[in-house]
């Protein structure tokens, strides 16, 4: 066993050897230069994200261009060398411009700061660098925290949770639970990373709040689906979370409270433009606030901490984050169930760029750690863990006159739960999950990838992509070309056309009773080697076309094919052994989004068409239907999703509404419920019978649509030149609409989603 | 712009204020084709007191005793023709109630019975069952004078459709222990009669009262099984047998006591369960060659 870990390691560092020697990162003629450009606030020394960054030459004509990423910076690549005049811009901010000369094969490192603008400038938009709901291509959406701020949230300032449900293709759970369902994909599908550190669950109990709260957001990248090559390991979407850093500048703080939760932050220089350090705290209060404001119990807590450490070195970034959430509650406040979870992560993302590197390096180190837990249930308690240490580094060269990036990761995952009482055989209790009283399994995966742009034009870019994953366990290679592609027909930025199709496949999955919506407990664990491995096809087309100066329409499509999906067999009960199957889903829809903006008014309307389909052979998967193939409808299939959103600045007041619909979930209606007394051996004067819920054909009935209306309205007061006041009042649910959580086949309730509720929020800005 | 602006933000808000007058579903989580109540209950013959477990299946399991309590049950014997209304019996199992119907009345052999749950609303759930015949057993020889002696166990008056299950019962350590009565030779019918025979020795029969392990059976036929008590370990020469015999609605265990699917039976008409009647007796034997070890 030694030799052949040695033999597979001795294997990784041979795959690893050859991508670094035979993909030199540069091979271009020695006249060739590098730009790169650092945009930075004046007002904080933070980076800019998402600024215009364009070189002209001389002559006028637009030669190459670019927007900052999260760390504020973009690199031209393969620049022939010359004079050039560099256009930076972004709202806000005032535009600069200078002229820029470059050497034969020099490579220079442009630094500027951006003072904030009193009025917005018109400018030259760079595809895919402005955010709002309708700044798709091919499934990738940008997120800002402009957009965050105007969906009323129960708690200070905006969440990012609240916001996705906005978008058609998310679905949650209902108001609590934390699970997202993006276009078709199940939560264990999607991959989080924030500041690349991988966090399972980062969304809390209550499906209003996640970690990322607006004042700690920088950027947000949401894929749908049809992501590239850089990222892995998942089926369904990947949201690639971007923190800011602290101010560089100053010392800021912020104390707020509401009905639902408190929270406190403080930022600040460790050393003027070179180190600071950001700490915020939240805790939910709602558990305490919640009965007089709603009538009725509200069993949930929850919290998170954040710090993030800065460090700015001439050419050099550092962020070093440190990550722990907490979750508490019963989601079906009737049924003795709690659950909870915990996310902890800690890690170190640092970026070379300055000019003694050929090439900018951007190397990510850290641990992230997820722990959940069941107890109640059969009077039973359960856990799942995950522990994963990872390290990723990402590359980017020029080949052949053609830029291209490249990467490694390596991560060690451990797994660990603790599944009903150990040997149920002699106790008699029921193995809910067919693993066994324990689970304790370690994986080591190793993924490379390596894409490439292509631009025929200044109107059409190719990106195609490469990835593979490579597990110790077996050294099988996992082979996921990716490809995405842009196109403006009429060389402006009204319109776009993008297409992305890739091959995705995950090595880890996740299991749970999903026929018993009053958990959301999962059971982690790797794809064994003997098992099929989850694996998917995504295909997405979009349109974009800007329509005057106010109106802007984007239109995608989106198929995926998923194989080898874990699902739990249908015994007629539940409760008893259940064991997974393995299905076929396929997704289908439409994401239609209209937006119109203008000084006052921001006005935007989605709509969402899709069908979610689950297929698997009835010998696998049902105990008694009399069908060789079982075709259905899963729970996170809501055919039709509209939202609509308006906000309407009134003075010096903001008013927000946004309202939202979304078809009923499908659910398994009951063919009985029952004692079974097995006569002649059991008495029923001295046995009460066993209970069993004996399901119909699952998922054949549809629970009543979902609608629920948000509205708020805010102003800000500066009380002095260093104390600004933010308040806030609204109501969740302000029409006060009965929207079904889902139906409890133990007693015959249908558990509701939270009443209308009230609030007041306040924030108390000091800087 | 301002004016449009506004315009487009009032339209939204009367859109919206028209959107809170949508009306509310009513979930109905049960599908239309149901299953009415449920029917458990096994009749013995020779009690006047018999008690049959009948649950409304769209009942939820922690219902009141109120809720659950909505339908009547009527008890008929359709050779005789005459029909009993029955009272019920509440027993709480962790405070969660249970309805247990009294049968409160002498059952007669080889008889047919129906049993009929009828709620407020017209939902009915039906089944019938058919009583067994009396059996007697005979023993020859009666007394035996070694554990290997053969004994021609007989029961008579076994109609085609109802069968005998019977268990030897020892005392062993000062308790008693019964083990059904199948692995070495099963009852067979004796040709032209109405009667089922099977000839066994104690020491066969103890192989179902202390089973063999599993490893001293394999390629070893049955008859030559060795008990995990022997005949000398046994505290007395006092045996028992207690046999059931089953009426017609059994035939679902007939080959496998344990494969009664209650669920599956067929037994209750627009209902789940089962229900059905049956005779237990219980004789003893001796044999001498079991030293008394009291």
């Amino acid at each position: 066993m030694v030799i052949n870990s040695i033999r597979k390691l001795a294997l990784c560092g041979f795959f690893l050897g050859v991508l670094f020697t035979l993909l030199p990162s540069q091979i271009y003629a020695q006249t060739r230069s590098t730009l790169r450009v650092l945009v930075i606030s004046e007002e904080d020394g933070n980076p800019i994200i998402g600024a215009n960054v364009i070189l002209f030459r001389k002559s006028g004509t637009m030669y190459k261009a670019g927007a900052t990423n999260a760390d504020g910076l973009w690199e031209f690549i393969n620049v022939n060398n010359g004079t050039y005049d560099l256009a930076i811009s972004s709202i806000g901010f005032e535009k600069h411009e200078a002229e820029i000369t470059l050497a034969p094969g020099e490579t220079r490192l442009y630094r500027t700061e951006l003072p904030t603008a009193n009025s917005e400038l018109g400018e030259v938009i760079v595809s895919g660098t402005r955010s709002g709901a309708v700044q798709r291509v091919a499934g990738k959406q940008s997120i800002s925290v402009t957009d965050i701020q105007l969906i009323p949230a129960p708690g200070p300032g905006g969440d990012l949770s609240v916001y996705l449900q906005t978008l058609p293709g998310v679905v949650t759970s209902g108001d609590r639970g934390g699970e997202l369902f993006i276009r078709g994909g199940t939560p264990a599908q999607n991959l989080i990373l924030v500041d690349k550190m991988p966090v399972i669950k980062p969304f809390h109990i209550s499906n209003l709040f996640s970690a990322f709260p607006q004042s700690v957001i920088s950027n947000v990248d949401l894929y749908a689906g049809g992501f590239g090559a850089e990222y892995e390991g998942a089926t369904s979407s990947v949201m690639d979370v971007s923190l800011r850093q602290g101010n560089m500048r100053q010392f800021q703080s912020q104390v707020a409270a509401s009905p639902y939760i408190i929270s406190a932050l403080a930022e600040g220089p460790l050393e003027t433009d070179k180190q600071s350090l950001l700490v915020m705290g939240r805790y939910s209060v709602i558990e305490q606030a919640g009965p007089s404001l709603t009538g009725e119990d509200v069993p949930l807590k929850f919290s998170d901490i954040m710090a993030r450490y800065s460090i700015n070195w001439d050419g050099f970034t550092c962020n070093m984050t440190a990550l722990h959430t907490y979750d508490r509650g019963k989601i079906n406040p009737q049924r003795n169930i709690s659950l909870g979870w915990e996310n902890t992560a800690v890690g170190a993302r640092c970026l070379g760029y300055s000019e003694e590197l050929k090439n900018s390096v951007d190397f990510t180190i850290g641990y992230s750690s997820y722990k959940s837990s069941e107890i109640g249930f059969d009077d039973l308690g359960r856990t799942s863990n995950i522990s994963i240490g990872y390290l990723r580094m990402d590359n980017t060269g020029t080949a052949f006159d053609h830029p291209y990036n490249y990467g490694f990761r390596w991560n060690l995952n451990f797994y660990k739960a603790n599944l009903d009482e150990p040997f149920p055989e002699i106790t008699g209790k029921p193995q809910r999950f067919g693993l066994g009283a324990t689970l304790e399994e370690y994986t080591s995966v190793f993924s490379t990838y390596l894409s490439t742009e292509f631009k025929p034009t200044n109107t059409l870019s190719i990106t195609p992509g490469i990835t593979t994953q490579i597990r110790q366990e077996n050294v099988s290679m996992t082979f996921e070309p990716r490809f995405r592609m842009t196109w403006k027909p009429l060389g402006t930025d009204n319109q776009e056309l993008s297409f992305a199709v890739g091959k995705y496949v995950q090595l880890r999955e996740a299991i749970t009773d999903e026929r018993d919506a009053g958990t959301v407990f999962y059971v982690y664990k790797p794809v064994g080697v003997d098992e099929p491995v989850p694996t998917a096809i995504h295909a997405i087309t979009g349109y974009r076309q800007r329509i005057g100066d106010f109106i802007e329409a984007n239109i995608e499509t989106y198929y995926k094919h998923n194989d080898n999906v874990p699902v739990a067999e249908w015994t007629r009960e539940p409760g008893n052994t259940i064991r997974t199957a393995f299905a076929t889903a396929e997704t289908y829809g439409l994401d239609l989004q209209l937006q119109l903006k203008t000084d006052l008014l921001y006005l935007t309307l989605g709509y969402g068409l899709a069908e979610v389909e689950y297929s698997a052979s009835a010998d696998d998967l049902v105990a008694w239907i009399e069908t060789d193939e079982f075709v259905y409808n899963p729970s996170h299939d809501r055919r039709h999703q509209l939202n609509i959103l308006a906000s309407y600045k009134i003075g010096k007041f903001t008013a927000n509404a946004i309202w939202r619909y979304s078809s009923g979930a499908p659910y398994t209606k009951l063919y009985a419920i029952d004692l079974i007394v097995r006569v002649p051996y059991q008495d029923p004067l001295q046995n009460q019978g066993k209970a069993v819920t004996l399901y119909s054909v699952p998922f054949d009935g549809n629970l009543p649509a979902f609608q629920r209306l948000d509205v708020s309205i805010d102003r800000k007061f500066q009380l002095s030149p260093k104390l600004e006041l933010e308040t806030e009042i609204g109501a969740i649910n302000s029409y006060d609409m009965t929207n079904v959580f889902y139906f409890d086949v133990n007693t015959l309730r249908q558990v509701n989603e939270l009443p209308m509720l009230p609030y007041a929020s306040i924030s108390l800005n000091i800087n | 712009m301002k004016m449009i602006s506004f315009r487009y933000f009032g339209a939204v808000l009367i859109l919206f204020a028209g959107l809170s007058a949508c009306d509310e579903v009513v979930i109905e989580p049960f599908e239309e084709v149901e299953s009415a109540y449920s029917i458990y209950g096994a009749m013995e013959l020779d009690s006047t007191l018999n008690y049959v477990r009948i649950k409304d299946t769209q009942s939820p399991l922690l219902a009141d005793l109120e809720e659950i309590r909505d339908f009547t049950v009527t008890f008929e014997n359709l050779d005789a023709g005459t029909s009993t209304q029955l009272s019920d019996t509440v027993v709480f199992f962790n405070n969660n109630p249970t309805l247990n119907f009294i049968i409160n009345e002498v059952l007669t052999p080889r008889t047919n019975y129906r049993l009929t749950v009828e709620g407020q609303e017209g939902d009915v759930s039906t089944t019938r069952a058919k009583t067994p015949g009396v059996s007697t057993i005979s023993l020859t020889p009666a007394v035996t004078e070694t554990c290997l002696d053969d004994i021609l166990i007989e029961f008579d008056n076994v109609a085609d459709d109802e069968f005998i299950r019977f268990e030897l019962g020892v005392q062993y350590g000062g308790s008693f222990f019964f083990g059904e009565v199948k692995s070495v030779r099963q009852l067979q019918k004796v040709e032209g009669s109405n009667k089922l025979a099977v000839v066994l020795n104690i020491k066969n029969m103890l192989v179902d009262v202390f089973p063999p392990v599993a490893e001293a059976t394999v390629n070893v036929p049955p008859r030559f099984w060795n008990p995990t008590v022997n005949c000398n370990q046994l505290d007395n020469g006092v045996m028992r047998i207690r046999y059931t015999h089953f009426g017609p609605e059994w035939e679902v265990i007939r080959e496998n006591t344990l494969a009664l699917d209650v669920l599956e039976s067929g037994d209750v008409e627009n209902g789940l369960g089962f229900f059905g009647a049956k005779n237990t007796k219980q004789i003893l034997f001796t044999t001498n060659g079991v030293p008394n070890n009291n």
